[in-house]
């Protein structure tokens, strides 16, 4: 049977002992700090343990501390702004840590009961970083700034991509990636879907003239 | 005059304007909300954006505004990486993100700074760390 201390909640303390940084004492006491600052807020909060995707269905009853801790992968913070607004957007975020390259994630934007996410420009995000253990003062300052500016904002601003190609746009990436190009692509479709933009089109060669 | 020597004498200009009885309008504060502290400093230093004074009758207020800079650096930025995907806008299209930076409520300075964030330099100036 194993000796080491349950929480209240009767779940294992997994912070005892020796535990990754992704989930020991100090990480737990930032990421509850960050779920009291979201539910004042007014976001509705869940936690959940990132397990190893191959203990997931380990029976962890008898697992010693070290064996348990093994199976856990890292901490997830997930939050969401409590209601919606006419149009179903709402405002969401996510922190993780992740015990296999010591790096805390964060992704924070809005979501939508009625568009699938793939409509969403840059999938909904408005920040996405991941910073490792080392750049926890970037993280926080981070933080600080969606505590600051995202958590506060009343209005729901979404932006939408159309769902398929504009027909003028010839070169629409097929995967939604996230980088700086991918992303201008995604505004060259919805521009061109909204009439900003045109594509240039190829000057006629003017046909000599004969004598 | 180094960054830090300009954000000194920012501070002071706000300062002084504050105790001449000047205060945030609504349109600043949502503004400053929407940029951060550190993006609103960095905006000013780098003559991004600007402060308009309005006395009204003595009530004093001040907006925040983006200068020529930023829409000059933005709409010559979007301009030139269009052409280089082969687009140009659309002269309503031009006239729609022209109207971003007359009109600078908080919906459209996201506007623009998301326009900026595809651009080749970014953010990196609003993002500049101070010592």
């Amino acid at each position: 049977m194993n000796s080491w201390r349950k929480r209240a909640d009767g779940r294992p303390d997994f912070t005892e002992g020796s535990p990754e940084w992704a989930f020991n004492k100090d990480t737990v006491d930032q990421l509850t700090t960050i779920m009291r600052q979201l539910e004042k807020h007014d976001y509705i909060v869940q936690t959940r343990i990132l397990w190893n995707p191959d203990d997931k269905d380990v029976d962890k009853e008898s697992l010693t501390l070290e064996e348990y801790q093994d199976c856990i992968n890292g901490l997830s913070v997930l939050a969401h702004k409590r209601g919606t607004d006419k149009d179903g957007n709402y405002y969401k975020v996510i922190v993780e840590t992740d015990a296999g390259d010591d790096s805390i994630n964060v992704l924070a934007g809005f979501g939508s009961e009625k568009r699938p996410m793939d409509d969403l420009w840059n999938q909904g995000l408005i920040y996405h970083k991941k910073y490792d253990m080392s750049e926890l003062g970037k993280f926080s300052a981070l933080w600080e700034k969606i505590n600051r500016n995202l958590l506060t904002i009343k209005d729901v601003v979404p932006i939408f991509v159309p769902k398929r190609p504009h027909p003028q746009h010839r070169d629409y990436p097929t995967d939604l990636s996230s980088n700086i190009e991918d992303r201008f692509s995604e505004f060259i479709d919805a521009a061109l879907d909204s009439g900003v933009v045109k594509r240039i089109r190829k000057q006629k060669k003017s046909e000599p003239e004969s004598d | 005059m180094s960054n830090t020597e300009i954000e000194k004498t920012l501070m002071k200009e706000v300062k002084e304007m504050t105790e001449q009885g000047y205060r945030p309008s609504t349109q600043a504060v949502d503004f400053v909300k929407v940029l951060g502290p550190e993006r609103a400093v960095n905006g000013l230093t780098h003559d991004f954006i600007t402060i308009k004074q309005h006395n009204n009758d003595g009530d004093k207020r001040f907006d925040v505004i983006p200068t020529e800079t930023l829409k000059n650096e933005v709409m010559d930025g979007l301009t030139n990486k269009l052409k280089t995907r082969g687009y140009s806008l659309t002269v309503s299209g031009e006239k729609r993100i022209l109207s971003y930076f007359s009109s600078p409520t908080a919906f459209n300075m996201k506007a623009i700074i998301g326009l900026q964030t595809l651009l080749p330099n970014g953010m990196n100036e609003w993002d500049e760390q101070h010592e």
